[in-house]
């Protein structure tokens, strides 16, 4: 079994406050994890767990302070501007709770946007091919404003998807969406799980997401405290009380 | 209410302070013009020329304070936004917008003009020295400090007018709407730009008209028509430059440089941000590109004729004339995008996250300047050429005999400087910053 991403002692922490109340507090305190290629790895806790700075850890968006990071065998920790770039170029997608499509591409645009940037800009039919495969048959010329937030997150999984990412970061993919729509992004967060070659890793408070995973990690105080195989929102649910 | 309107002015100190440095160089010009009204109550033969300056000057200052006032409100639709959701009335909303719009126009105006008084005495003879106005050392300045509370309202009339409509939507607009959209919106024409657009094509056609078939004398009244022209095309910018940016950005293939591509994204759709840089600049190379060539043309016709009229633009006319359009041109475009830093902050962060190189970013940042600087420009040369048509036709010439941009292109290319500082040291300082905090912090 390949990893896709592999993290060692991950330690993260963040200085808050000002003057004399300035104060350094630890978010992430050494957490470890693998990911395996066709796997999808759920991250649940609570608010302030460190969650999202894992996540972001992971992608290499965000600097760890210790430990080790590999995507797809390269290291991110302490890696070079251009070694960051060329990793999360050639192997990373991203997908965010406010879906941070640029506003001022088309659809079309943002989905072909990182393959271009990465020097293997899409066909037309391509790009339609991808929108198509999230349902949005026809709307590639479709500006993010003129779109539901639905649509636009579906947008921003298309994006992900066409960058040719091999590792798909979601963080809240499911947040602001209603249920009908965090269900139908879910089923394609999974299907880009199934396909062997690609993992998904998800951050989420949604209980139903995160009985999408294969594997369900439980955060508190910056480390992992439980990990979960497949399972039910309830005993997910009985896993985060017993966290709390 | 006064409580909100001070304590929102200070926690978007960053947004104002734009604003702010456009009604300084406004309270300048205007203390300057007021110094010289003053000063020529001995001299009247000043005071003529105190007058060309400020009507110079007032188009300037109108199209710049009214563009910096309208992006200001749109850069603070989010927080506008959020009063709403605290159930503050659109009309009080409206009404603490005007009242920003006023103390920022007031305060910087007064900086303006107290710079401008104590700096006339000292500015006076370096601003007369041609010979032509010589000697000058008898001269009694004044700076006329009971003008300035005119100059005040003067600056805070036109941000008002200039913010009235932003002001008005700001309060009507859904909250849920502005808070949900992530980029500004594109406002394109208004009924009123039409109607000033149509006044001001009305005005120039008079002034072309009553050209034809009198003496050289009465041709010094053409030099008002590149203002005027200028005028015209900037009631009518949001249509025509998006039009002509487009259009001449188009020639360049979209695949060649992903940084190209980029920054003609960011320029064609950032319209409010994108009309604000390049009218000041557009401004700027139509009046001294049209004045210029004019100068020149009449200078020809004079030849020709054998008169001994002068019609060459010494350094005192020059100053006159096309300083206090250039510093407000050059103050405007600057502040346009330096305002527009913070949506470039989150832009950059998006485009790293999606693959960018910081190489690729920062250049296009510098294509984005160049970009700017270039439709403006573009735009400038219509209204240089157009008014030198028009007088070369008066006089029975080529129609382009005289045009002269390299005074025009000194601007353009100080514009272009200003916009890539402008442009470069948000983009520089975004990269600074972690993408993930950005992004995280619009969640």
């Amino acid at each position: 079994m390949s990893c896709t991403v592999v993290a060692r002692e991950v330690c993260k922490s963040f200085v808050i406050g000002r003057g004399s109340k300035r104060r350094a507090t630890d978010v992430l305190r050494g957490v470890s994890l693998h990911v395996a290629a066709g796997e999808m790895v759920a991250i649940v806790g609570p608010s302030g767990s460190g969650k999202s700075t894992l996540l972001y850890c992971l992608s290499g968006l965000e600097a760890a302070d210790a430990g080790s990071v590999e995507v797809m065998g390269r290291q991110v920790v302490g890696a070079g501007r251009n070694d960051l770039f060329k990793t999360r170029r050639d192997h990373v997608g991203f997908i965010f709770q406010s879906y941070n499509l640029i506003p001022s591409l088309t659809a079309g645009e943002n989905v072909s946007l990182p393959a271009r940037l990465a020097g293997r800009p899409l066909t037309a039919a391509q790009v339609r091919e991808v929108l198509a495969g999230v349902g949005l048959e026809g709307r590639e010329k479709s500006r993010p404003a003129d779109m539901s937030g639905g649509e636009q997150q579906r947008v921003a999984i298309a994006r992900a998807l066409a960058g040719g990412a091999d590792v798909v970061f979601a963080d809240e993919p499911t947040g602001a969406l209603d249920s009908k729509n965090g269900r139908e992004a879910l089923g394609l967060l999974r299907g880009i799980a199934d396909d062997p070659a690609r993992s998904v890793v998800m951050v989420t408070h949604d209980l139903e997401a995160a009985s999408m995973a294969d594997r369900i990690l439980v955060l508190k105080d910056g480390r992992v405290v439980r990990e979960l195989g497949r399972s039910n929102p309830t005993d997910i649910l009985k896993a985060l009380e017993a966290a709390r | 209410m006064m409580r909100l309107v001070f304590l929102d002015l200070r926690d978007h100190a960053a947004t104002w302070v734009g604003a702010f440095c456009v009604a300084v160089a406004c309270g300048f010009i205007g203390g300057f013009a007021a110094s010289l009204m003053a000063t020529a109550k001995s001299y009247p033969n000043m005071e003529s020329l105190a007058v060309t300056m400020l009507m110079f000057s007032a188009m300037a200052a109108m199209a710049v304070l009214a563009s910096a006032a309208n992006l200001t409100v749109a850069m603070q639709r989010r927080s506008y936004a959020l009063w709403q959701l605290a159930n503050v009335s659109p009309r009080r909303v409206a009404a603490v917008v005007l009242a920003q719009l006023a103390v920022v126009a007031v305060l910087g105006a007064v900086v303006g003009t107290l710079v401008e008084a104590a700096s006339f005495v000292p500015l006076f003879p370096l601003v007369f020295s041609s010979p032509f106005y010589q000697p000058i050392d008898q001269v009694v300045l004044d700076a006329g400090l009971p003008f300035m509370p005119l100059v005040w309202l003067s600056v805070a009339g036109v941000f008002l007018v200039g913010g009235l409509k932003g002001a008005r939507g700001a309060g009507r607009t859904s909250p849920m709407t502005v808070l949900r959209a992530t980029d500004q919106p594109r406002k394109g024409m208004t009924w009123l730009r039409v109607v000033l657009f149509a006044g001001l094509v009305f005005g120039t056609w008079q002034l072309a008209s009553s050209l034809f078939g009198k003496d050289l004398d009465a041709l010094g009244n053409s030099l008002f028509l590149p203002l005027l022209m200028a005028a015209a095309l900037v009631s009518v910018a949001p249509a025509v430059f998006s039009a002509l940016l487009s259009a001449w950005t188009s020639l360049v293939s979209q695949n060649r440089w992903n940084a190209w591509y980029i920054a003609r994204h960011i320029a064609r759709h950032g319209l409010s941000v994108s009309t604000s840089v390049e009218t000041p600049i557009m401004v700027g190379f139509g009046l001294v590109a049209g004045i210029f060539s004019l100068s020149s043309l009449l200078e020809t016709v004079i030849q020709q004729y054998g008169l001994t009229l002068n019609a060459t633009l010494d350094f005192t006319t020059s100053v006159l004339l096309l300083g206090g359009p250039i510093l407000l041109c050059a103050v405007g475009a600057a502040v346009s995008v330096v305002m527009s830093s913070r949506t470039r902050t989150r832009d950059v962060a998006l485009l790293i996250a999606s693959g960018a190189r910081p190489e690729t970013l920062v250049a296009a940042a510098g294509f984005e300047a160049l970009i700017h600087a270039a439709t403006a420009t573009l735009a400038g040369m219509a209204v240089a050429a157009a008014s030198n048509a028009v007088v070369a036709a008066a006089v029975e010439f080529p129609l382009f005999s005289g045009l002269a941009f390299g005074e025009g292109l000194v601007v353009s290319i100080a514009g272009f400087v200003l916009v890539l500082a402008a442009t470069l040291v948000p983009t520089l300082s975004a990269l600074r910053k972690q993408p993930a905090l950005v992004l995280a912090v619009e969640e």
